[in-house]
């Protein structure tokens, strides 16, 4: 920009009208474009076929799928956005998304998908399992059926940061259909025992042999919740793991030790938010976690199931023994009630502003 | 909140007003953009369910932008916001091919309705961060918009995402409704 | 048989509600406690440090499940039982099964025209 021109100058007039007519503006998408070739980014007009994209291969561009039938396709990697159109009779493993995923024209088709924005238009008998860090939406669309994601591969926790998509801020289950049919409910949940490996098989090919994909529900970057289906007990307890810099690890740990000793506790939901010390009071109910919260976003699970209160406390204190890093449990049935719903009001007005 | 109206009462007004309707397809980056002219967090954005309204303050004008949900099942409701509408802002998804036509077409329906009448036009091409982006011209071509002959339209390519072009279309819109 | 204003108390919500630094973005205050349940009486406790910005923004989100076609928020300020301020604001119409979120302006007043923090005391 020309330095000549004072600021009063500048005020006056429109700064695009003043660059048309020195030098065109350069913005960061000229660059990222260069030495790029599209059709490296798109899979179209396939049939039998498996294929797809390692790690590092579309690393944070946009991917299209169009036009396939009887495909499996896996997209091993982080990207900024993914469109599926027209598709028939095709399984998915669409790495982390940054943006949306849109889903238009496609038919009997299978997905494990981790997004920010989970769109659907004209779909019929889809089953997807997501991880979604907003409420997932869907548009004349109809069969669809939702499940929990779960999946790994030695790279995808780090995808899922490079895409920011948060792995317990997962709204798979609480579904918007903007057709509603008073005659015809149009999504249902999964089987609660479905199993992944039933739905998209570990791929064989020779180009996808060193990925190290396990299915073992112990070792998914997402942790299993049990979403908006029923609740197996009348007794909920809220767990939270205050940031001390590895809250997510000892999240998981605490997640697989209950999930091994604790089979009646149900995990029904998890988040990920970030409390300022007046939230903090009021979730709480007490100044004590004030300053801690101010150390990053922590960690809340509602568990459930009968006597969860209890186990929850006796594996919590298991969990500190040894350990700096702090954890809250609620101490009473009666409690943690209102504990549950204020931290996941909260946390809701947080993930939609 | 009382306590708050208390202590801030609103400026008696000399910047004028302007009502905006930022429309578009659904997955077009509307509220993405309402919030980057608002600069706010951008890390998350639900899709609309409904509208968001924003009023947003600019050198000389206040501008109450309304973002109004783009699902085809939601775009016949459009037309309840037309009145008084000072400038129409339209978002195209420029890396979505499969729907240029139907989002030229729904903006031809919108530049035919009588409650728009010369209301000037503000094009965003958006995304062009993703790869299979169209320039703004091809985009600008494909909609049509050399045939607009009764009101003043810009298009500006941008990027909600990195913040880039957003700036420059609003320094359009005051450069337009000034001279109004 | 209900009437239609009744249907549409009982299928809105009023979500939440914050208060955010304009200039930053930055959100100061929020609050998700349901605000629309007209009996009670809630109380907000602002940060002191909004007194600092120069423009705050409101924001609330509500949902509806029926239509509406001339919705409009009111609300008064009372101070010591005289009411002191009054703004409404028309939305017109309201998408059947919509959630939505409204935020305007509300910038600071001249400092002489501010109302010293003591006299709320």
């Amino acid at each position: 920009m020309g330095c000549i021109c004072s600021k009063l100058f500048l005020w006056r007039r429109p700064r695009h009208e003043e660059l048309q007519e020195e030098q065109p503006k350069q913005f960061s998408w000229d660059k990222r474009r260069e030495g790029l070739r599209k059709e490296d980014y798109i899979i179209k007009d396939q049939k039998d076929a498996t294929l797809g994209r390692v790690p590092g291969t579309v690393n944070g561009q946009q991917f299209l799928v169009q036009n396939c039938e009887n495909c499996n396709i896996y997209v091993f990697d982080h990207s900024a956005a993914i469109n599926i159109d027209d598709c028939v009779n095709c399984n998915f493993f669409l790495g982390p998304i940054k943006s949306s995923v849109f889903i238009r024209d496609c038919k009997n088709c299978k997905f494990i998908l981790s997004c920010q924005q989970f769109r659907t238009r004209d779909c019929n008998k889809i089953d997807i399992f997501l991880c979604c860090n907003t409420q997932p939406i869907i548009e004349a669309s109809s069969g669809m059926r939702f499940g929990c994601y779960q999946y790994f591969y030695p790279e995808l926790a780090d995808h899922f940061k490079s895409a920011g998509v948060t792995v317990f801020n997962n709204n798979w289950g609480n579904i918007h259909d903007f057709t509603q049919d008073p005659d015809e409910q149009h999504f249902s949940n999964l089987p609660e025992d479905a199993k992944i490996e039933d739905f998209l098989s570990i791929p064989l090919a020779e180009e996808f042999s060193k990925m190290n994909i396990s299915l073992d529900v112990s070792k998914s970057v997402v942790p299993k919740t049990h979403g908006n289906r029923r609740k197996p007990s009348d007794e909920s307890t809220l767990v939270v793991f205050f940031n001390d810099g590895s809250c997510s690890a000892r999240a998981f740990s605490f997640i697989n030790a209950m999930r091994s000793s604790h089979q009646e506790c149900t995990l029904i939901q998890t988040k990920e938010v970030e409390l300022k010390p007046e939230d903090a009071q009021r979730v709480f109910n007490t100044d004590s976690y004030n300053n801690i919260v101010q150390q990053g976003a922590v960690i809340g699970m509602e568990y459930n199931g009968d006597d969860c209160v209890e186990t929850c406390k006796t594996e919590a204190l298991n969990f500190m023994k040894g350990s700096v890093g702090l954890v809250f449990v609620s101490q009473s049935q009666s409690e943690a009630e209102k504990q549950i719903e204020d931290f996941y009001n909260f946390a809701d007005m947080q993930m939609a502003v | 909140m009382g306590l708050l109206d208390l202590l801030r009462k609103m400026k008696s007004g000399n910047d004028k007003e302007l009502r905006i309707l930022l429309l578009g397809l659904d997955n077009a980056g509307k509220t993405t953009i309402l919030k980057s002219l608002a600069s706010e967090d951008i890390s998350h954005i639900t899709p609309t369910q409904g509208f968001n309204i924003k009023s947003v303050q600019s050198p000389g004008f206040k501008l109450n932008v309304w973002d109004i949900g783009g699902q085809r099942r939601i775009r016949p409701y459009w037309k309840n916001y037309f009145e008084n509408t000072d400038l129409l802002i339209y978002v195209i998804d420029s890396a979505d091919q499969k729907r240029f036509e139907e989002t030229s077409l729904e903006l031809t329906e919108l530049l035919e309705e009588d409650k728009l009448m010369g209301a000037p036009l503000l094009v965003f091409a958006n995304k062009q961060d993703l790869l299979s982006a169209a320039p703004a011209d091809e985009v600008a071509k494909g909609l049509g918009l050399d045939a607009i002959r009764d009101r003043k339209w810009q298009i500006q390519a941008c990027s909600a995402l990195t913040n880039e072009g957003v700036k420059e279309g609003l320094d359009w819109i005051a450069k337009t409704c000034k001279k109004k | 048989m209900p009437s239609k204003a009744e249907d549409i108390m009982k299928g809105f919500k009023l979500n939440w509600m914050n208060l955010r630094d304009a200039d930053s973005g930055r959100i100061l205050w929020q609050s998700s406690d349901d605000l629309s349940s007209p009996d009670k009486d809630h109380e907000a406790r602002v940060p002191k440090k909004i007194l600092k910005c120069k423009t705050v923004s409101r924001e609330i989100n509500f949902s509806s499940k029926e239509q509406m076609d001339k919705f409009r928020l009111e609300q008064k300020v009372y101070f010591k039982g005289k009411i002191l301020e009054e703004w409404y604001f028309e939305f017109g119409f309201v998408i059947p099964d919509s959630t939505n979120t409204w935020q305007s302006v509300i910038e600071a007043a001249p400092e002489s025209q501010m109302m010293p923090a003591n006299v709320l005391k």
